[in-house]
């Protein structure tokens, strides 16, 4: 009797769904029809609004359904973010560790002023060129993606072009780098390094369908290759918002997965965004600890004008979106295959922004 | 046709290294999205697809290889955790 109370007790527990339905109309129209665009310009695979564990808004296309993992492309790079606060706080160090300790084989020659905090400020001064389809002559991130066997050790040979700290150039090398140094720390433990992910993050927030590609030398390619579903990623954005404490509800008790002052470091903007005179199209641009925000630097427009100043972004290539809007607890996710780079992020997260706030 | 092959001749001489890509371009997309993103095979070949079309794909049960320019790239399916990885393609 005791075993069969066990077991239906279990089986519950591993049945209840961590997200329900929301029972409320939420429409979100106008972002339906900004992200799905019905004359088929671009390719939107899935949406998913969630509001704590409440499904607001889901809806997938393109054989996509809410099992499957999509490629996250760069806004893995977020998540390199969390492993790496992890990592220090582990190791009871700052982000002002030199990352020199640990690699020595940089060629610049500031390399050993560059800090691991300069790396997620992609700050780091290092020379490179960060284009795909767009112009992949001149590409290192492709050149590094495609054709080097060794990531780190590939960023690791570029030269400086600026003091550490006074430039902020968006470089997937950086986080490869960073990557680089996180394996370095678990010096020859190859299995607790391979397992980290999964073990300090996935696990304990119940993902189970998380991928973390690896380069040939085994480093995690932290600037590009993970993947999972849309609800996973939502947990992941909960778990931001709840300033790294697991399970969200207070009531159960709670893990510190991530240190809420690394956090709250994470969504200052780096120094050097606004101290760079940046081109154009990344004129507005506002950046934290490997995460977009939507501060502005003094004299400069907001990236989102309309839209709080307190949201949290990540972007991946071809059009992946994952914004957190703290003011709401709400995470809203869009995935897609957008080659042709029609999907306006601006008008998504404006609309969706605008229908929260009617609420 | 003849603007096009004239472009690529053009490219392998100046730049080997973007006809070097393609090949690991394509084999590492086409395993991450078949094996790892679990879609179809007509989905994965059109997603992988760059604006150099490649010789040939071979799928073996874990193994994707492709050919194309004279380089050859495979890309394995390690692992639901680790997903792909390229494991042979030509070095920059």
């Amino acid at each position: 009797m005791t075993f069969l109370s066990c077991l239906s007790f279990s089986l519950l527990a591993q049945s209840e769904p961590f997200f329900t339905e929301s029972g409320e109309a939420f429409s979100f129209k106008d972002q339906e029809d900004i992200a799905f665009d019905p004359r088929g310009k671009f390719s939107t695979n899935s949406v998913l609004i969630v509001r704590d564990q409440t499904i607001l808004y889901e809806r997938y296309a393109n054989g996509y359904d809410k099992e499957k993992p999509h490629r996250l492309w760069s806004m893995t790079k977020s998540l390199s973010s969390l492993l790496i606060g992890m990592r220090l706080k582990d190791l009871d160090l700052t982000p002002e560790r030199p990352i020199s300790a640990d690699l020595p084989s940089l060629s610049s020659n500031f390399k050993d002023q560059i800090t691991v905090r300069h790396l997620l400020h992609m700050s780091s001064g290092l020379n490179w060129n960060e284009f795909y389809e767009r112009n992949p002559f001149q590409s290192d991130v492709i050149e590094m993606l495609y054709l080097s066997k060794d990531m780190g050790k590939f960023v690791a040979s570029k030269e400086s072009i600026a003091a550490p700290g006074t430039r902020f150039h968006y470089s997937s090398g950086e986080t490869n780098l960073l990557m680089d140094w996180f394996k370095k720390t678990f010096k020859n433990d190859f299995q607790a390094h391979d397992l980290y992910p999964q073990k300090r993050l996935f696990d304990p927030l119940e993902v189970k369908d998380a991928t973390w590609e690896q380069d040939a030398s085994g480093t995690f390619v932290g600037s590009s290759y993970a993947y999972m579903s849309p609800r996973s990623l939502a947990k992941i954005g909960l778990l931001v918002l709840n300033e790294g404490k697991w399970p969200l509800k207070e009531s159960e008790e709670q893990s510190q997965l991530v240190d809420p002052l690394y956090l709250k470091d994470s969504f200052k903007l780096a120094p050097s965004v606004c101290q760079t005179n940046l081109s154009n199209l990344m004129k507005d641009s506002s950046y934290g600890q490997h995460w977009w925000l939507n501060k502005a630097c003094p004299g400069k427009k907001k990236p989102f004008d309309k839209v709080s100043k307190d949201i949290i972004l990540a972007y991946g290539h071809h059009g992946q979106t994952l914004v957190l809007f703290p003011k709401h607890n709400v995470v809203a996710i869009r995935f897609g295959a957008d080659k042709e780079g029609t999907f306006s992020r601006y008008k998504w997260i404006t609309a969706i922004s605008k229908e929260l706030n009617n609420d | 046709m003849t603007r096009t092959l004239l472009a690529l001749l053009l490219l392998s001489s100046c730049q080997p290294k973007i006809l070097k890509v393609v090949s690991a371009n394509f084999a590492k997309e086409y395993c991450s999205c078949l094996f790892v993103e679990k879609q179809s095979s007509t989905y994965c070949r059109d997603y992988a697809k760059q604006f150099i079309s490649i010789d040939s794909l071979e799928r073996t049960e874990n193994l994707i290889r492709v050919r194309a320019f004279d380089f050859e790239s495979e890309a394995s399916f390690i692992s639901p955790q680790m997903g792909c990885k390229l494991t042979s393609h030509p070095e920059g």
